[in-house]
């Protein structure tokens, strides 16, 4: 198996050598010696920086005192570039090989200031000129994060963004972004496209759109926060060739932990007897599990230990060209990136992934351009696959259900199985058959961009088309060995035959699915600056269309149509006012009643640029923003509704009765129901949003502040509401679709970043972080509930449930309190609940906001060293405050569940579990005893990095040569991480597959 | 360059028109016309209406009904039963299938098909032959007035809703009163008659019919009249009641569509006695009405499609020993039931100076045989195998599924279908209303308006010979004359007569209730009869009553109306929640 990979490192580096060959066989040109040196805007210069020279091509590298000493060609028009981190990129044009000045001036690369250039949806604006609260993160930064899954990486960076692992399965990892709350959408290159297999060497920029204002020209589309990612191009007058491989290990960074057989047995009888049953297991029964003495009766099986793997291997390499010259540049790229699954028996999950990309930017002639982005992924996922069927085995899911007791995997060669736990674990994963799902998706586009200067100077068009293509098919092979159920009789083990043989002969060509997406988008921009007036106009027309296979009920693309206009206005660089327009079109409104007009409106205010601060020496920079707006919520999401007809009445064919009657006696017939009730009137909810904003640069732009508030409004909500129609209307399925509900979010986010330098050691810290809450303003609720039981009015993140009084200890306090609670006779060791209103039993009635509320204050710190060639980044992630509940599968005792570490606890033996019983409800319900401090830190990210001085790596033709160690996901500190759960996500581990711990070792080379 | 920028903006222009959003065509389904406007489509519409019929004999439904009253006793083997059992009937909604609560309440459903039903019949004018629109109509009124009757029975009056709401109409209504729904449920009924055909076709067996209308007509004027409904005694509603019990009796008579089922065959029970195998002769027949053959003609209205489908109802009625597996078992008869089946001399037990209670199983009334299963009792169709149902016996082992009373039940548990047979159960009838009980109503009025002999006008028969009637069917005596003395103390055979002629078919919890009996003491302590091994005894067992109720059911004064579910009687101040809860 190694050597596959191995090889196909070997590839890549074969690859890059052609590369480089290629560089080296062009023809001379006449060239000349010239002497510079590079200083930074302080006029210190700056050592150990490669300056290249474009058509003499030669490399250099500065000396202590900046000063270096280059080839350039002799006669002709050449360019000097310097790329340093923390710096602008630096190009020089130099005419007939002479110098205008004889020191290069690299400028430092601020976290703000009023001239960075910020990427918008249709629009690149300065950052002075934009009055959006939006962050910048570069590629460059994102590559310290050993992952599969690009957005991972963008874990702790951004305020206000949080990024929460789901499922780590390889191939199906789940990662979603939230933004101020809300779960973010990804565009690339302009185009609203998943990013999930994104390299993250292909990535130029991300912008992060945290407000209305930046991303008001999507019109509907922008209802969510935008991550808008730009993958890279060539740059002019330079060629560069990057190369990467790592290699690591995944592990689970927790793992539940269950219980021995012996303690299974013990806590299963103790349950049993607090029902009044007799207890399953006798006491030789525990003997033998305590001392595992007839593992063929008494077995104890650690399912974690036989069939997960400790660690499985994590794969990565990656090759780039990029260059270009006044014509055309380009960026091209191969990324393979593998990941194994945990399972340590049978077949193992095995994910590859191979991603090609080509962007290219051809200068046509004096007036019109062209971008043409290519990119394509194939991956393959093999795997043990559940039942003969394509979804994969959930190996994981099965330890969280068997217990260690279940039955024993083999006795006399045979693979066993019991009435209760009806699977063989070893037998699905070796003779089960496999699946492999194949993926090949592609994203296409292309931008024609026509200088329009002679008709209106200013004046630019931009047209552009992009075909996606997702696709995916899913082949699988069943197949089970023979299974034996044991009989015991007396000191007799007889082996029943209970499942045959089977042996699948072919794979089967199984489930294929794929998305399709096509975008057109025309742009007409006028951009123009008359003395102190800058002046920014852009109409922008797009059509989106998306098709998925298996739309459900009927085939039905989404498509959506935007007409969009924005106007943005300075004045001396100082006073900036933005006005958005967006003529939106939703499929889910009637037809000529579909178009909805948008307005935004923004401004801003550039402090340090006025003339009162021109003397400040603390402040660098400072802007005041602000902005407010509407758009629509084409949200979507009521259960059994097919939105494209909300208006009208569907009916249905259902064969799910069986009448006895029409001659079909035993059978179903089929019978027509309504499907969804045509709704008479409704509008598409309303989304208001409001950013005010603060952003400074101090001390000689060695601290960086951010601070935002913003505030959010839904309202006109989709709802049946069906909390407020009686029964007598005649149920649910009858109700149409109405506007109702509304709720208000308000937060802060805001970030602190510290940089400096103490001799040869540059540092930066810092930290950001949100704070988000709402409030239910309207709800579907039945108008006569009491009012501490309402919803309405209540912060939305507020806990609802019982308020647990501790645990009863004795029968005598639960005859002197004389409540009754509603799940059945009370035995000491239930959880007490408070009756809240008085009305001597516990029921539902009782149930009110708990005044606990889930976590709102979300956190990441960053910590940047950098001494000589040694590079430390640290990355940690986390909230800070409130509470989440557990698991169902930890707080409820289920005879078809595993138990869990933390029933040990159970009483009486302690006060932080109740007592065990699989009948009583009592302690199943949601109430504060099951909170838990929702506080947690993640050491998320980590690399350690030695960069050999370039004077070294120069001999090998290398202008960068990088050695580094990363991790992900290294430890996580909460108050529950000694059972083995993490709070970020509960449910790894029983669920899904649990979060993984990588660290790898790599390199990276630049030629 | 400026042709084209000309021809850019022609362009936008161009794809700009809203065309571009309009949905592909034929992917929104069916549409209103297209079921309306056909038969078959528009009948298979209105079908939907009978999925909230209950059937009050099913193990899925885990408030079993029976269980809730002194008819007997099922275990904790699922949530719901022992929630409702301690009276907790606000959470009985809310838990596990409880199907004879928040089931029953769901049938609102069915009411808005059936008023759809009514608002759209005019699109099948033209589509459809006069007959066949009246067939859909008379279904229509029928199935509303059932389901009205069953939240009659349940919580009582509600708002009698003959529109389709929109989502925009008050909600809003106050409920009516007890009487004015049943008015509104009888005049449902008298409509669904005119329309109805008296008996359907094989492949449409299972629709209600003329008889069936006039049967829920009869009994929602029972249940209007029943003291717990009509505390004034209001005798205009025992006419009513009455008269509208005479006209089904009478039509079944005059134009012959319903019978008695006749009993005229011998069977026999054997059962093990210290001096060997005991066997005892009684009249056979009594349980064709209910299992082995799918039709029959004294069934008035049943759930067919249970009827039909309805192989798992026997597991109720089983114990573990004896079949291995089902949700719920082992039914176990009070023996407060068990009192009450007469002995084979038409008198009550205590007052039949023959009888022995130490060898009560002999001459007893037929459906005793019938119905209940005792200690000794061969019953599986392993010829060597009795009921272990002595104390500490396999089939009452003091757990779960096992009896709790030394009694199983049998009437809805066939011969010889148990786990060593392989027989699955056969057809079993879920009776909604049969004529026998058309008898008892009858005579139940009868009686209240003039006593054991009145007779009502236009009807040839007094209470008496109705009660009379029902019981020669299976060969017991009439009415002894000692019973005949008051209304008071006929009042209390015909409830008696009731709880033996309908055992377990879904009646005695709602007779309770309407009686106003159902919080008494002997209604709700349930007694179990002990069985000592003791060979002097005629049964070889020495038989007493348990000193203490094997289990007491809750049941308040505020339990004659079932709670309105919490959403419901929440939502509006005018929708009133039923006293107490």
């Amino acid at each position: 198996m190694k050597e596959k990979y191995i090889n196909r490192l070997l590839i890549l580096v074969t690859i890059i050598l052609i590369g480089l060959n290629t560089n080296a066989q062009e023809e001379k040109v006449p060239t000349k010696e010239i002497t510079a040196i590079l200083v930074d805007s302080d006029n210190v210069p700056v050592a150990d920086a490669v300056v290249s020279s474009f058509i003499a091509r030669d490399k250099a590298v500065t000396n202590e005192d900046g000063s270096f000493t280059i080839n350039i060609a002799a006669a002709t028009q050449e360019h000097l570039t310097v790329t340093e981190s923390g710096y602008k990129p630096l190009t020089t044009e130099i005419e007939n090989g002479e110098l205008e000045n004889s020191s290069l001036v690299l400028t430092k690369e601020n976290i703000y200031s009023g001239d960075k250039v910020l990427n918008f949806p249709y629009q690149d604006m300065l950052s002075n000129r934009s009055v959006s609260a939006t962050t910048v993160i570069t590629g460059e930064e994102l590559k310290a994060y050993p992952t599969a899954n690009f957005l991972e990486a963008l874990s702790g960076r951004v305020p206000g963004m949080i990024v929460s692992t789901g499922n780590s399965m390889p191939g199906y990892e789940s990662v979603g972004v939230s933004i101020r709350g809300v779960s973010a959408v990804t565009y690339i290159d302009g185009i609203l496209r998943d990013a999930t297999d994104l390299a993250i060497e292909e990535v130029d920029k991300v912008h992060i759109i945290r407000d209305l204002s930046g991303r008001a020209m999507l019109g509907i589309s922008a209802t969510n926060p935008v991550i808008y990612i730009t993958t890279k191009t060539g740059k002019s007058y330079k060629r560069e060739i990057n190369a990467m491989a790592s290699f690591g290990v995944s592990s689970p960074e927790s793992l539940p932990h269950y219980l021995d057989a012996y303690d299974y047995a013990t806590l299963h009888n103790e349950a049993r007897q607090n029902d009044g049953l007799n207890p399953l297991y006798s006491q030789e029964a525990l003997n033998a599990y305590q001392n595992n003495s007839d593992p063929v009766r008494y077995p104890n099986i650690d399912y974690q230990d036989e069939y997960l793997k400790k660690q499985t291997m994590y794969r990565k390499a990656n090759v780039n060209f990029s260059g270009g010259d006044q014509k055309v540049s380009y960026y091209s790229m191969l990324d393979y990136v593998g990941t194994d699954g945990l399972e340590a028996v049978g077949q193992d999950m095995k994910y590859n992934r191979y991603k090609i990309r080509g962007n290219v930017d051809i200068k046509l002639n004096d007036w019109m351009k062209m971008n043409v982005h290519l990119s394509a992924v194939y991956g393959k996922n093999k795997y043990a696959n559940a039942y003969d069927g394509s979804d994969p085995f959930d190996l994981i899911g099965y330890t969280a259900t068997y217990p260690s007791n279940a039955h024993p995997i083999m006795y006399d060669d045979k693979y066993i199985i019991s009435d209760n736990y009806p699977v063989n674990l070893t037998n699905e994963l070796v003779y089960g058959g496999y699946a492999e799902n194949v993926s090949l998706n592609t994203q296409n586009g292309a931008d024609l961009i026509i200088d329009l200067g002679s008709v209106l100077e200013g004046l630019t068009f931009k047209g552009s088309a992009a075909f996606d293509v997702y696709n995916s098919i899913t082949n699988n092979k069943g197949g089970t060995e023979a299974l034996y159920r044991l009989n015991f009789n007396g000191d007799e083990i007889a082996t029943e035959r209970i499942v045959e043989r089977e042996v699948v002969p072919s794979l089967w060509s199984g489930d294929n699915s794929y998305m399709r997406r096509t975008t057109g988008n025309g742009l007409v921009t006028y951009d123009r600056t008359f003395d102190k007036h800058a002046l920014t106009v852009n109409t922008s027309y797009l059509q989106l269309m998306e098709e998925v296979r298996n739309v459900n009920p009927n085939y039905q693309p989404l498509k959506r149509q935007d007409l969009s206009f924005r106007a943005n206005y300075a004045y001396d660089n100082k006073y900036v006012a933005q006005v958005d327009m967006s003529y939106s079109g939703s499929m889910f409104l009637q037809k000529n009643d579909r178009f909805n007009l948008y307005p935004t409106v923004g401004a801003g205010w550039v402090i340090s640029n006025e003339d009162f601060m021109a003397d400040s020496k603390a402040l660098n920079y400072l802007k005041l923003y602000a902005s407010a707006g509407y758009t629509g919520i084409e949200y979507v999401g009521l259960a059994g509704f097919n939105s494209y007809y909300l208006f009208e009445t569907l009916w249905q064919d259902v064969s799910d009765w069986q009448p006895g009657i029409d001659g079909n006696k035993g059978g179903s017939v089929n019978v027509y129901n309504i499907m969804q009730a045509g709704s008479e009137s409704f509008e598409l909810p309303t989304l208001r949003f409001i950013n005010v904003g603060v952003q400074s640069s101090l001390f000689n732009n060695s601290l960086a502040v951010e601070l935002n508030y913003y505030n959010r409004n839904e309202s006109d909500l989709f709802s049946l509401k069906q909390y407020e129609t009686p029964s007598l209307y005649g149920g649910y399925d009858f109700l149409p679709a109405t506007n109702y509900g509304e709720n208000q979010y308000w937060g802060l986010d805001g970030l602190v970043q510290y940089t400096n330098k103490v001799g040869e050691l540059e540092y930066s810290i810092g930290a950001n972080a949100t704070y988000n809450r709402g409030k239910v303003i309207t709800i579907d609720e039945p108008v006569a509930l009491e009012e501490y039981r309402k919803r309405a009015g209540t912060q939305i993140d507020n806990i609802f449930g019982y308020q647990a009084d501790g645990l009863f200890q004795s029968e005598a306090e639960i005859a002197e309190r004389g409540i009754s609670q509603s799940w059945g006779a009370l035995q000491p060791g239930d959880i007490r609940y408070v009756d809240y209103n008085n009305d001597k039993v516990v029921d539902e009635k009782d149930v009110h906001d708990l005044g606990e509320h889930t976590p709102r204050i979300y956190y990441g710190l960053n910590l940047n060293l950098k001494y000589k060639g040694i590079g430390v980044s640290i990355i940690g992630t986390g909230r800070a405050d409130g509470k989440y509940t557990v698991s169902n599968y930890e707080m409820m005792l289920s005879s078809t569940a595993n138990f869990t570490e933390p029933m040990m606890d159970r009483w009486p033996e302690t006060n932080d579990y109740p007592r065990l019983s699989f009948q009583s409800d009592n302690s199943n319900q949601m109430s504060s005893f099951w909170l838990r401090n929702g506080a947690y830190f993640t050491m998320k990210n980590v690399e350690l990095s030695y960069t050999l001085p370039r004077r070294i790596s120069q001999k090998f033709l290398m202008s960068n040569l990088k050695v580094f160690a990363q991790g992900k996901n290294l430890f996580t500190l909460s108050e529950y991480s000694k059972y083995g759960i993490n709070p970020e996500n509960t449910l790894a581990g029983s669920y899904t597959y649990p979060m993984m711990r990588t660290i790898a070792f790599g390199l990276a080379c630049k030629f | 360059m400026k042709k084209i920028l000309l021809i850019l903006f022609t362009a936008i222009a161009l794809f700009g028109c809203e065309e571009y959003l309009d949905k592909v065509e034929d992917s929104d389904g069916l549409q209103e016309e297209d079921v309306f406007t056909d038969y078959l489509k528009f009948r298979n519409f209105e079908d939907r209406m009978y999925k909230d019929l209950n059937n009050y004999l099913s193990d899925g439904d885990y408030t079993y009904i029976a269980a809730l009253c002194d008819e007997g006793h099922l275990g904790p083997g699922w949530e719901t039963m022992p929630v409702a059992q301690s009276g907790d009937w606000i959470r009985s909604y809310k838990t596990g299938q409880a199907l004879q609560f928040y089931g029953v309440w769901n049938a609102w459903q069915s009411v808005r098909i059936a008023n759809i039903v009514l608002q759209n019949l005019h699109m099948l004018e033209g589509n459809a032959t006069q007959n066949q629109i009246n067939q859909l109509k008379g279904q229509a009124h029928f199935m509303r007035a059932w389901y009205y009757y069953e939240f009659l029975k349940r919580q009582g009056g509600m708002p009698y809703i003959k529109n389709v709401f929109s989502g925009s109409d008050n909600f809003a209504l106050e409920r009516l009163s007890y009487h004015e729904t049943a008015l509104e449920i009888a005049a449902d009924c008298d409509t669904a008659v005119m329309l109805l055909p008296s008996r359907w076709d094989d492949a449409n067996t299972g629709r209600p019919t003329v008889g069936a209308a006039m049967a829920l007509k009869a009994s929602t004027y029972l249940f209007d009249a029943s003291p717990s409904n009509n505390p004034e005694n209001d005798n205009s509603k025992w006419e009513a009641a009455a008269s509208s019990a005479w006209d089904v009796i009478n039509m079944a008579q005059s134009t012959g569509r319903y019978n008695l089922l006749p009993c005229n065959g011998q069977d026999q029970v054997s059962y093990t006695t210290p001096s060997g195998i005991k066997t005892i002769e009684y009249v056979s027949g009594f349980d064709s009405i209910f299992m082995y053959q799918p039709f029959n003609d004294e069934i008035i209205w049943e759930f067919y499609g249970a009827s039909w489908s309805g192989n798992g109802m026997w597991t109720v009625f089983t114990v573990p020993s004896l079949s291995g597996g089902g949700v719920i078992q082992g039914f176990s008869p009070s023996a407060n039931i068990v009192d009450k089946f007469e002995t084979d001399k038409g008198l009550a037990i205590e007052d039949d100076p023959d009888f022995d209670d130490q060898d009560p199983y002999v001459k007893r009334d037929p459906r005793f045989y019938h119905s209940i299963l005792f200690n000794g009792e061969r019953w599986t169709s392993q010829t060597d195998r009795y009921m272990e149902l002595f104390n500490g016996g396999a089939e009452r082992k003091n757990a779960e599924h096992n009896s709790f009373s030394g009694y199983l039940a049998r009437k809805f548990w066939a011969k010889n279908v148990d786990q060593w047979s392989g027989t699955s159960s056969p057809f079993t009838h879920v009776i909604y209303f049969r004529l026998a009980e058309m008898y008892l109503q009858y005579a139940e009025a009868a009686n209240e308006i003039g006593g054991p002999n009145h007779s009502i006008s236009g009807a040839d028969i007094s209470a008496v010979e109705a009660v009379n009637i029902v019981r020669a069917r299976v060969g017991m005596p009439p009415i002894n004359a000692q019973y005949l003395t008051s209304k008071e103390a006929f009042r209390e055979r015909i409830k008696n007569e009731r709880a033996v002629e309908l055992y377990l078919e879904g009646k005695r919890f709602f007779d309770l209730s309407r009686w106003g009996d159902a919080h008494k003491a002997e209604h709700r302590n349930l007694y179990a009869d002990n069985f000592e091994e003791d060979g002097g005894s005629p049964t070889g067992y020495k038989i007493t009553r348990s000193s203490e109720p094997f289990f007491s059911l809750t049941f308040a004064q505020k339990h004659y109306k079932w709670p309105i579910p919490l959403e419901d009687a929440l939502m509006f101040d005018e929708f009133k929640q039923n006293p107490g809860w």
